[in-house]
């Protein structure tokens, strides 16, 4: 399994209008609610965001990954917005982010919640394709991108 | 004087020991070399045994027959050998020791889990003796319990004699009970998967090695003493048809219920004799014995050294009816005997039972399907698989075992699925096997080679430790790594700001992010951790956590006020429940000198 089997084109937001943190969350929360993945959509959303106020996930270079484990959330899903100006996220440098990986996932699989996430920072941690995705045109786009970049990467499980 | 030669045999155990060291020889091989010594007397002891059982049976049945009284008289007193057997094993109990009474392996095993180990001295002697006398007067058992029990104490006494520690000890036990049986049923293999399945319920390599020596050494005594063909000799069976496979499956399911009703026969005549009977404790064996000798009188073919019945039915030359009538009256004559306080083994009559009961299986299949069902000696085979897997809840030990006496490999598929249904079966109608029945009854409950009796009365709540980092949910993961790299333990739990358990980290846990460094100042302690899929109380037992955290693979709990509030208190690692279990078991010992 890749990341790009969980994150279909569907669940891609280009481009992401919102004005602060929480309405980001939620609108990305919304994406993944129509595919069915949570029980309980308002719990799923209370849960990112007590992630959130623990510690920021803006890890900088414009990137912000917000996610949960809870059990209103028995699929793993993940959802992306792309935001041409960028949203505060408090991130660690400061900065606002302008790409943001959502990440659910149920509470019994911390594995393969931590191999997404590691996935997601692996590929994010490429300059060339940070630039790619903020210059696509939509979502096939970013989807096609981020596909191509996995080729090089081993299957998750 | 004594004394003397004791510092000199130490100060020489010392230098030997030392010397060993320094020639960085493997660090076992001391223990190999008293399994090797266990595995020659042992062998020596099985050869006797059977002098013992053939001179008995010789002196009674074919010297006093042939020579001293008139055909038809000696036919009758048949009846009375068995009884006469009864007599001296029941005076020599009451004299000596009553630990050599009945089948043997529950005592071994109980020595093994509740005394660390230790058998009385004597009890090899006795048991030979006694064992001898009931079979060779005729009494309905077989070799193996005793031999086992004789192969047990001699292990035992080696063990004891030259001081090695209680683990050592009983991987002695171990290895004499393995020699013994591979010895009288000439199975090597056999000898070692009982030991190991059975007596101390230890897979470990390190009990493995010796055990083999012990097997290896005891059976080639025996095959050069005794002879070195399997004990029957029978055609070569195979599957016929893979439409057989159900009928196998038919069959284990029986067995086990069959094994089940030997167990309680036995038992619940066991309890006859020894509550409902008012006599003297001498008396039971002889009336025991008079009653299995009646049987006999009948079906010569119940005495305990006659195996021809086994072998017939092995050969297929039986009546239905009356293969059901001798496996009835086997398992009568078995509760006589045994139940009656006589010394034999239960493994040789669960091979009668068994092969009667599968030759009348497989008689009537036959006679439904008979198109593609194999002969009745195939099923016999089987069957003597499924009943013994059955009454001692070792399916291996029952597979290896058929497979040694008899040499056959082709059957071994049905073989595989019969014991393995059949202990099903018998351990979901009754959880105690034949052995552990027995220790029940005497001792305390056992279960997975460890006294459960322990494991419940003792609760938690004194073990609970706080001396161990707790991760808050917002710890980064460097400072969990480095707080597991300064720490002893490898299991933390993890609370939020209101000293709330949420969760678990492990060693494990953190594995996939070591490796994968890019993600890891992305996580804190909630992203990582495991739920808590158990906590513990402070109200629960031993058995509770041990349960629990084997249930959930981990080595080391939460302990919490209450599920609902989950306040944290401390942990328990299974370390400690299994230190406190061994001290607890080392108070309770018997040594019994």
């Amino acid at each position: 399994m890749r990341l790009t089997d969980i994150l279909q084109e569907e669940q891609i937001i280009l481009p992401l209008k919102t004005s602060d943190r929480d309405e980001t969350i939620r609108i990305l929360i919304e994406k993944l609610a129509n595919s069915d993945i949570f029980s309980d959509k308002e719990q799923a959303f209370q849960a990112v965001l007590d992630r959130e106020k623990i510690m920021t996930t803006g890890v900088g270079n414009g990137i912000a990954i917000p996610h949960c484990k809870h059990n209103s959330c028995p699929e793993f899903g993940v959802a992306l917005g792309i935001h041409a100006s960028g949203v505060d996220f408090n991130a660690i440098d400061k900065k606002k982010v302008n790409i943001i990986f959502l990440l659910v996932g149920p509470e019994s699989n911390p594995g393969l919640h931590i191999k997404l996430l590691s996935r997601i920072s692996r590929l994010m941690s490429n300059e060339e394709l940070r630039d790619q995705l903020l210059d696509s045109k939509n979502a096939a786009e970013v989807h096609e991108l981020l596909k191509e970049e996995e080729n090089y990467y081993f299957d998750l499980d | 004087m004594k004394s003397d030669w004791k510092k000199t045999f130490r100060d020489l155990q010392i230098k030997s020991l030392q010397t060993l060291y320094k020639l960085d020889i493997p660090g076992d091989l001391y223990l190999l070399f008293l399994a090797g010594m266990t595995g020659v007397l042992t062998g020596f002891g099985a050869y006797l045994l059977n002098v013992i059982i053939n001179t008995v049976h010789f002196v009674l049945y074919n010297q006093g027959g042939a020579d001293l009284i008139a055909a038809p008289v000696m036919n009758y007193l048949r009846i009375l050998f068995p009884a006469f057997g009864g007599l001296l094993v029941g005076l020599l109990i009451y004299y000596f020791s009553p630990e050599v009474k009945g089948h043997g392996i529950p005592g071994v095993m109980d020595a093994v889990v509740n005394k660390g180990g230790v058998i009385r001295r004597r009890v090899a002697a006795l048991t030979s003796i006694n064992s001898g006398l009931t079979l060779g007067s005729g009494g309905s058992a077989g070799k193996e319990g005793p031999i086992v029990q004789v192969g047990a104490a001699i292990g035992s006494g080696i063990g004891q004699f030259f001081k090695v520690s209680q683990s050592q000890l009983k991987i002695l036990v171990g290895c004499g009970a393995a020699a013994g049986l591979a010895a009288v049923f000439n199975a090597p293999i056999g000898g070692v998967i009982f030991a190991i399945e059975v007596i101390l319920a230890d897979f470990s390599l390190t009990a493995f090695t010796p055990i083999v020596i012990s097997s290896v050494i005891a059976t080639a005594i025996s095959r050069y003493m005794i002879g070195s063909s399997p004990l029957f000799a029978i055609p070569t069976y195979a599957l016929n048809s893979p439409l057989e496979f159900p009928l196998y499956l038919t069959m284990g399911l029986l067995g086990g219920a069959l094994s089940v009703f030997f167990i309680k026969t036995l038992y619940s005549i066991e309890d006859v004799f020894e509550q409902k009977i008012d006599m003297p404790f001498i008396v039971k064996p002889v009336i025991g014995g008079l009653l299995t000798g009646i049987l006999a009188f009948k079906f010569p073919e119940l005495y305990g050294f006659d195996d021809s019945a086994t072998h017939s039915a092995l050969t297929g030359h039986h009546e239905v009816y009356l293969l059901l009538i001798l496996m009835l009256a086997k398992i009568l004559a078995t509760s006589f005997t045994l139940g009656s306080g006589s010394t034999g083994g239960l493994f040789t009559p669960s091979l009668f039972i068994g092969a009667m009961f599968g030759a009348a299986f497989g008689a009537i299949a036959g006679y439904i399907f008979p198109d593609f069902t194999a002969p009745p000696g195939a099923y016999a085979l089987v069957g003597m698989g499924v009943v013994v897997a059955g009454t001692v809840h070792a399916p291996l030990s029952a597979l290896i075992m058929i497979f040694e006496v008899t040499g056959d490999y082709k059957i071994i598929l049905p073989l595989m699925l019969g014991t393995v249904t059949s202990t099903l079966t018998a351990r979901w109608m009754k959880k105690e096997s034949i052995y552990t029945m027995k220790i029940s009854l005497f001792s305390n409950r056992l279960e997975g080679g460890r006294n459960m009796d322990i494991l419940q009365n003792h609760r938690i709540n004194s073990l609970i430790r706080t001396d161990i980092p707790i991760i808050q949910e917002s710890t980064g993961f460097d400072e969990i790594l480095n707080d597991l790299m300064e720490s002893s333990y490898s299991t933390f739990p993890v609370v939020n700001k209101k000293n709330h358990v949420t969760g678990i980290i492990a060693l494990r846990d953190l594995r996939p992010v070591l490796f994968d460094r890019d993600v890891a100042p992305l996580l804190l302690a909630t992203d990582i951790m495991s739920e808590n899929i158990f906590v513990l109380h402070p109200q629960d037992t031993l058995a509770d956590a041990l349960r629990k955290m084997e249930m959930d693979d981990r080595d080391l709990l939460p302990v919490v006020d209450s599920r609902e509030k989950m306040n944290y208190l401390g942990v328990v690692s299974k370390e400690q429940i299994l230190d406190k279990y061994t001290k607890e078991n080392f108070l309770l010992s018997d040594t019994g000198d």
